[in-house]
Formats: C-alpha cells, sequence, structure tokens
C-alpha cells in the first residue's frame, strides 16, 4: 500500500509499504477512506519531536471501512463504516473505566519510556513517534487498529466523511477545551490560534455559553475564518498588542477563560530528548511557551487557561507567580475523544435542528 | 521462589497480590533477591547489571498487567513502515 513516511527534518514521502496486518486478536485493519493533518504533525515535519524513527507512518486523524477483524472483536464487522480517535484506548484499564482515554494504562508498549519521560506513560497515539507507541498511522491505504472492540466509532449512513472525519481528533480536542474552561454565564473567552484546534474551540465556547469569544492569531485567512464562521472578534498579533487589547475590550477585567490552542511551536520549538537517558538528555525549552505565558498574563484573576495545545517538555519562565497570585485554574491534557463522539455526532446530525457543518475547517486537499 | 539448579545466575524471590479495594484494582509485588554472574569483575558492576534486572521487571509486570487487564501485551512488531 502507499503510506506518508518519516524520514527526518522536512522530509516525510509517499512511499510504497507492506500491508497491514492483524498482530493481536482484537486488531481490526481499516481501509483509510479520509484523512487529515494535525497542527501537530508539524512538529513531526520540523523534525522536533523525539524518538521519531525513519520510515515511520504518520497520521492519526482518519477514518474507513472495517476490510478485517481479529478474532477477539465482536461488535465490528467488514463493511462498518467508522472513525478512529487518535488517542488508542485498551476500554479495561483504571483510566479507561473513568473515560479518561487518553491516559490508558495499557496501550503504550513504550510505557517505560514515557514514564521515565513524565512520571507515567500516557495512552498510546497513532502515527507520533515512538514514545507514543510507535504505532503505524493512518495517512496510509490501510492501518492496524489495535483495540479496535474500544475505538472505531460507526458512522450512521447519510453523512459524508468530511462532515464525521472530525470526530477523530479536532472537533473533541476543540469541544473539550472549551468544557475545560468551566464557562460561565456572561464569560469572555479568549482563544489564542486559529487552526483547526481554535475554530473549533471558538465554535465550542459558544456551545457552552460564552457572553463574547475573542481569536487571536496573525494569519489573515484564519483570522477571515473565525471572525465568518466563528463570530469571533478578532486580534492580529502582529498589529495590535494583545495583553493591551484584551485588557481594554473586557473593561480592564482581563478574559475570563483563556484557551492555548497554539502549543509547543508557538514560534518554533526547542525539542527534549526523551528516550531512555532521560535525566541526562532533558534539555530546558526557551521562549517557546509565549503563548501559555501571555494567557496566564492577561487572565482575569480567578480565570481558567485551558491548554489543548501540545506540549511535550520541560519549559522555562513560566510564571507560575502569576498564576499563584491570580488564584488561575489551569487545565490541560489530551483529548479523551471517545467521549465526545457520540454528543458531536448529534451536533453535526441536527436532530430535527440544522446541524452544525464542520467543513468549513477543509481549505486544501490531495489525492 | 528459587531458580533452577544449572541457571546462569541464580535467583530468589516472591510475589505477592494484595487487593487494592473500592475498583482500584490489585498490587503485585514482586521482590527478587539474584546472584550477580562475574564474581568480583560481576560485583563491581553489580549495580548497573541491577539496573537492567530493575528495568527487566518492569517490562514484564506492565506486560503482564496488560494481559490480564486487556487480554493482550501492546505491540506493534510486525507493523507496516517504509524502509
Amino acid at each position: 500500500m502507499k503510506a506518508v513516511c518519516w524520514y527526518g527534518k522536512y522530509d516525510v514521502r509517499v512511499e510504497n509499504v507492506p500491508d497491514p496486518k492483524i498482530l493481536n486478536p482484537r486488531d481490526a485493519i481499516i481501509r483509510v477512506t479520509s484523512t487529515a493533518i494535525c497542527g501537530s504533525d508539524l512538529h513531526l515535519y520540523d523534525g522536533v519531536i523525539p524518538t521519531m524513527e525513519k520510515g515511520d507512518i504518520l497520521g492519526h486523524e482518519f477514518m474507513g471501512e472495517v476490510v478485517e477483524v481479529g478474532s477477539g472483536v465482536k461488535n465490528l464487522k467488514v463493511g462498518d463504516r467508522v472513525v478512529v480517535p487518535f488517542t488508542i484506548a485498551c476500554g479495561r484499564c483504571f483510566f479507561c473505566n473513568r473515560k479518561l482515554w487518553s491516559l490508558c494504562d495499557n496501550s503504550n508498549p513504550n510505557a517505560s519510556m514515557a514514564a521515565a519521560a513524565y512520571g507515567h506513560s500516557g495512552s498510546a497515539l497513532f502515527g507520533y513517534s515512538h514514545m507514543f507507541g510507535g504505532y503505524a498511522g493512518g495517512q496510509a491505504q490501510y492501518v492496524r487498529v489495535p483495540y479496535a472492540d474500544v475505538g472505531p466509532f460507526k458512522v450512521p449512513d447519510g453523512l459524508t466523511d468530511d462532515q464525521v472525519l472530525f470526530l477523530s481528533d479536532i472537533l473533541p480536542t476543540g469541544y473539550m477545551a472549551a468544557e475545560n474552561c468551566d464557562i460561565q454565564p456572561g464569560d469572555t473567552v479568549a482563544v489564542w490560534g486559529c487552526g483547526p484546534v481554535g475554530q473549533f474551540a471558538i465554535q465550542s465556547a459558544w456551545w457552552f455559553g460564552a457572553e463574547r469569544v475573542i481569536a487571536i492569531d496573525h494569519v489573515p485567512r484564519r483570522l477571515a475564518m473565525a471572525r465568518d464562521y466563528g463570530k469571533a472578534e478578532i486580534l492580529n498579533f502582529d498589529e495590535v498588542d494583545i495583553a493591551e487589547r484584551l485588557i481594554d475590550m473586557t473593561g480592564g477585567l482581563g478574559p475570563d477563560r483563556c484557551i492555548d490552542a497554539v502549543g509547543m511551536e508557538a514560534h518554533g520549538h526547542s525539542a527534549d530528548a526523551i528516550y531512555d537517558r532521560v535525566k541526562q538528555a532533558m534539555m530546558l525549552t526557551t521562549d517557546r511557551i509565549h503563548v501559555l505565558r501571555q494567557a496566564i498574563y492577561c487572565c482575569r484573576k480567578g480565570g481558567t487557561v485551558s491548554v489543548p495545545g501540545v506540549y511535550g517538555g520541560v519549559i522555562e519562565k513560566m510564571p507560575f507567580g502569576s498564576s499563584f497570585g491570580k488564584g488561575l485554574k489551569l487545565a490541560m491534557g489530551q483529548t479523551h475523544v471517545h467521549r465526545y463522539m457520540q454528543p458531536l455526532l448529534e451536533k453535526i446530525r441536527g436532530n430535527g435542528h440544522p446541524g452544525f457543518d464542520p467543513t468549513y475547517i477543509i481549505t486544501h486537499r490531495c489525492r | 521462589m528459587r531458580s533452577l539448579p544449572g541457571s546462569q545466575v541464580d535467583t530468589a524471590g516472591s510475589v505477592h497480590f494484595k487487593p487494592l479495594g473500592k475498583d482500584r484494582g490489585t498490587v503485585v509485588k514482586v521482590s527478587l533477591k539474584y546472584d550477580p554472574p562475574g564474581g568480583k569483575v560481576g560485583a563491581a558492576i553489580a549495580w548497573l547489571f541491577g539496573k537492567g534486572v530493575e528495568q527487566q521487571l518492569d517490562d514484564d509486570l506492565r506486560r503482564f498487567k496488560s494481559v490480564m487487564e486487556t487480554g493482550e501485551s501492546p505491540t506493534i512488531q510486525g507493523q507496516s513502515r517504509g524502509h
């Protein structure tokens, strides 16, 4: 089959590779009908995520048709159309039982490597380096999906791939970011980053009852999308001082809830080498938490900073004094995708009302 | 338990299972005593050897937990990749 493979910094290639096989009884093989590129894929492309190996297949946002099931999978059959969460969850551990799917104890075969870096390992991810399991990803014609009785989400007829593909990652991610804010009536929510996650965080902020949503970026097309589809007030950080404008726009209070949908590569990034020799190999990042810092600084006292943006390593100059002094709540983490797929499908379907159409997010297509 | 006579490394130890109650599972505690190979030279680098044994034990216990909880051990051996 053909697959998008990583070979180094700025070096990805479409290669002919072996078709995937069932390796464990709870596996299934999916024929991919649609797949997307995530903002976090850029960290892989930019060569700043450690523990990648040449030939690794990329991609963690995908959907398609079941073509084979392992002997342990009873709830899926060949021909089923499914969207697959990017986080791999076993469905049976302490964390999966509490619906903390992205913190699964069992899915990462390299859990001891991640635990050396982080204290404990979260779940494995598709196509996102060996520290997170090294699983072959979904920018390919076929994918092997482990714990296929837990992850793959069956999609009803009558919805196109475009409408449901984003249930795999970015729509739940934006949604969970807004949910983590604990938005109260009257709240102003500021969203840094108008990429796909930011766009869906903006939409989700309205769903959770925000009074105002302010979107921050510097790419004109992204700001226009946030304004036209997201109905957000927009700020271009190349043109205005964000801190000043946010204070001004909120009568001196600051936004009640701040969402960092940018993550570790706010202006590029420095990597932490986290493989086996963790304590020696960790490098301190410098000045890459610009957005996180600004969100903390700008947030009103007693507010919430919600971080769906991906961070990998150790940071410097974290304004923890500000966080403490203002009594902020910080909420963060990889998305518990499995939790949100059904409720978000309902929003897309509409159930008698006009459904939510996420397809505005699509700007480019490749075949 | 102890290792069989003629093993490369003599080991002895125990495994204890203790339920945690309140839906929190079972703790598995492994206690392992071993004589590192290589006599005096072996003893000098025994701490390094010990790190290896601890890592091996850690990996084995993770695999055991996976098999007990999920019925299988997570793997990517044999998966598709580019060359």
